[in-house]
């Protein structure tokens, strides 16, 4: 298999698997006061600690929890309150567990403002700016797109935001790792484990300047109250060990990325919605005119290359991305996206071999949208 | 790469279509299982509903099923096709006082078209599907044959699949009983083995009919008429011509000493016009929209006309027939429903047919017809 589906997740680490497994040694409970429990509990903050070297923040700013889909949730549920008839400001191209969580609370009262995006996916930070009202409390625009992998001027955004006294939180998942690991400078900040060579299940909400939230769950005082339940010290190792090796391994070139498109770009028909600058190293978002990208995927997945439509999470409902429209796109083109997301130790020879497979692929799925009992049957 | 080819199973977690991947696996096909997500209740919330047709615990199923056989698996989208070429439809004819048959009009656009499209840019070289039906190489093409069981025989719903579909599609529970199928699942350990059958109408459950058609109606509105008897006097009134269906005859809302059964149905007027028994047979029918999967039959042919799905098919002959219209003669059938299917059989073997268009009037109170009724 030849796997191009890094966006959804990437393979677990040497480097995190062994932190994992030393991990699994310490059972105790880190809120515990005995030994163990101590134990269990440095192991925990050299975890944070370390992540937070990484990303150039204060240990104590990184918040564990289950995720990127809770850390968004947290962000957006913890800060808003909508019974004060609160305002926010989001990118409507972001990650769903954004875009949901803020309809959900448009549903229960607040405004929803939908920031505007351009045909890049880029948000103008000015932009921003003219959308916060008296009433704005929060904008949220994600650093990296997770489809369409445009990487936003997230720096001027939160410029923007200081300036007019609002929280700005950033869905860092997919660029955190890819450039870099130092995060920019906003407010709330949601990063994840298993998108950059760590475990699934463990991410972080990363909280600048004490911003006051509410939890989401009740019933501890674990993670300041804001995420409580027993920590998962193994998880936490693994996910630093991770964030660790990514930071070793410094910048990401853009060539294989460039490379996979000289290989594609021949093809009839085909579309790059990605842009060759200001885009994640890994991401190339394709459409293949007149066809399905469900119909691509499982066709290249029966020639052992794994790639996706947009995001894994909205995979199988057969929705067009939401992604692309919102960027202004229709949803024959929205349908039809095909994501390839390289990994770092993707070669070239794989990445060769792909295109190729790619081209013969489209080429039959062509010659059958085009065949005459096709259209006579119809 | 197998011998005998890539084969594309719809898959839609029933124990029928399970036991087809499962066994076109053991005849050497290279198999893929692909569930066909149709239609999704719109009162459903953000995602999709949990049981029912095309819902999570289908999809669920079917999902088991390919990894306990070890066969890729994929969920595609058709449900733009569905709503267009089925679901209007399905509303269409009722609002024009027809009774549609949804499941035709699935196979034709769905299943043997895009399905099948679909399939080929999976390189798939056959279809297949867990229809009770069966395909015989013949001397001039792919023949069409009913399923050996009689009881679960859907061949009526696949007489406008078309030639090329044919000749690229199996059905590999065709030979089989309904208890053959269940017991061979559970002897392989299927996890659907017992599971219910499906309903008939996926989108719409039997007794919901008139509902959906008032839901999803388009902005044309719903307009009350008259339930009229033999001699033209009114004997109730009716909330729109969708609520009949020709051969109709509980919930008209009338009571009589004898029973009545609606013989037309007019939109324009919005009258229902009911009689007794001896005046639902016919002289036949003139059906359209005609598809054949062998040469079209010539004037003067014998063949058997089934023209409903639970119907037994009855002895009839071609009395004229052009590229769009067939007329067929039979003082056999009772309660001959516009919108209907109707399929032409020689014997075992499913010639075409068309979409009825009208009854041929009977003579006056035909005996023949009282004598059978029952």
């Amino acid at each position: 298999m030849i796997y191009l589906d890094h966006n959804a997740t990437s393979p677990i680490l040497a480097a995190a698997s062994e932190a994992m497994q030393a991990a699994f040694a310490v059972f105790g409970n880190a809120s515990s006061a005995y030994e163990c429990g101590r134990t269990a509990r440095a192991a925990l903050e050299q975890a944070r600690r370390d992540i937070a070297a990484a990303a150039e923040v204060a240990p104590r700013d990184i918040l564990f929890t289950s995720g990127g889909t809770e850390s968004n949730n947290t962000a957006l549920f913890g800060l808003v309150d909508v019974v004060a008839g609160q305002e926010i400001a989001v990118a409507p191209h972001d990650h769903s567990s954004v875009v949901e969580s803020a309809v959900e609370l448009g549903r229960r009262g607040a405004l929803v403002r939908w920031l505007d995006v351009d045909s890049g996916g880029r948000v103008d930070p000015e932009s921003v700016r003219a959308a916060i009202g008296p009433a704005t409390v929060l904008v949220s625009v994600g650093w990296a797109n997770n489809e369409i992998g445009t990487v936003q001027d997230v720096e001027a955004i939160a410029a923007v935001c200081r300036e007019c006294g609002v929280v700005f939180h950033t869905d860092a998942v997919q660029a955190f790792g890819k450039i870099g690991t130092r995060l920019p400078d906003a407010d709330l900040l949601s990063i994840t484990a298993h998108k950059l060579g760590g475990p699934k299940g463990i991410g972080a909400l990363v909280r600048r300047r004490a911003v006051a939230l509410r939890p989401l769950l009740f019933g501890g005082s674990q993670e300041r109250g804001l995420r409580p339940g027993t920590e998962n010290v193994v998880a936490a190792c693994g996910f630093a060990a991770a964030v660790v090796a990514a930071g070793e391994r410094g910048e990401w070139s853009n060539d294989v990325r460039e490379r996979l498109w000289r290989g594609l770009a021949a093809i009839d028909g085909i579309e790059r919605y990605s842009s060759p600058s200001d885009c994640l190293p890994n991401t190339l978002l394709v459409g293949f005119r007149g066809l399905r990208g469900e119909s691509v995927v499982a066709a290249l997945d029966l020639e052992g290359i794994a790639v996706s439509v947009g995001s894994a999470c909205s995979a199988g409902s057969g929705e067009p991305s939401h992604v692309l429209r919102a960027l202004g796109y229709d949803d024959e083109r929205a349908r039809g996206a095909v994501r390839f997301s390289t990994g770092r130790d993707t070669g070239s020879a794989e990445i060769d071999d792909a295109a190729g497979t790619v081209a013969e692929v489209v080429e039959r799925m062509r010659a059958v949208a085009q065949r005459p009992a096709t259209a006579a049957m119809r | 790469m197998s011998a005998r080819g890539r084969v594309v199973v719809g898959m839609s977690g029933g124990v029928d279509s399970s036991l087809s991947a499962a066994l076109l696996l053991d005849q050497g096909y290279d198999v893929v299982g692909v569930a066909m997500r149709l239609w999704e209740s719109p009162t459903g919330a953000a995602g999709q509903v949990e049981s029912g047709c095309c819902s999570l615990d289908d999809f669920l199923d079917a999902r088991l099923v390919a990894e306990k056989l070890g066969i890729p698996f994929y969920v595609m989208d058709f449900r733009d096709e569905f709503r267009a070429a089925v679901v209007a439809n399905f509303v269409d004819e009722y609002r024009r006082g027809r009774t549609p048959n949804p499941c035709v009009r699935c196979n034709h656009t769905v299943k043997f078209a895009s399905f099948w499209d679909r399939a080929c840019e999976l390189g798939g070289e056959w279809i297949a599907t867990g229809h009770y039906a069966r395909r015989r190489d013949g001397a001039s093409g792919a023949e069409l044959l009913r399923g050996v069981d009689r009881g679960k025989d859907q061949s009526y719903f696949l007489f406008s699949m078309g030639r090329e579909a044919l000749a690229r599609t199996l059905f590999p529970v065709g030979h089989l009983r309904k208890e053959e199928v269940r017991a061979e699942a559970a002897r392989r350990g299927l996890p659907v083995a017992d599971k219910p059958d499906s309903q008939e109408i996926c989108f719409a459950p039997r007794g919901t009919h008139a509902a959906f058609v008032e839901a999803h109606a388009s902005t044309e509105p719903i307009v009350p008429g008259r339930v009229i008897g033999e001699d033209g006097a009114e004997l109730a009134t009716h909330d729109g011509v969708h609520r009949f269906t020709i051969g109709q005859r509980r919930g008209l809302g009338i009571s009589s000493d004898r029973p009545l059964y609606v013989t037309d149905i007019d939109r324009r007027s919005g009258v229902v016009r009911v009689a007794g028994k001896s005046r639902v047979g016919s002289a036949g029918l003139i059906a359209r929209e005609l598809s054949w999967l062998g040469s079209a039959p010539r004037v003067g042919t014998r063949v058997e006309v089934q023209i409903r799905s639970r119907f037994e098919p009855q002895a009839a002959v071609v009395r004229s027939i052009s590229g769009d219209s067939v007329t067929l003669e039979s003082t056999r059938l009772e309660a001959v429903a516009p919108g209907q299917a109707a399929v032409l059989y020689d014997g075992e073997r499913v010639l075409g047919g068309g979409w009825i268009e009208r009854a041929l009037a009977a003579a006056v109170g035909c005996e023949t017809v009282e004598g059978r009724a029952s």
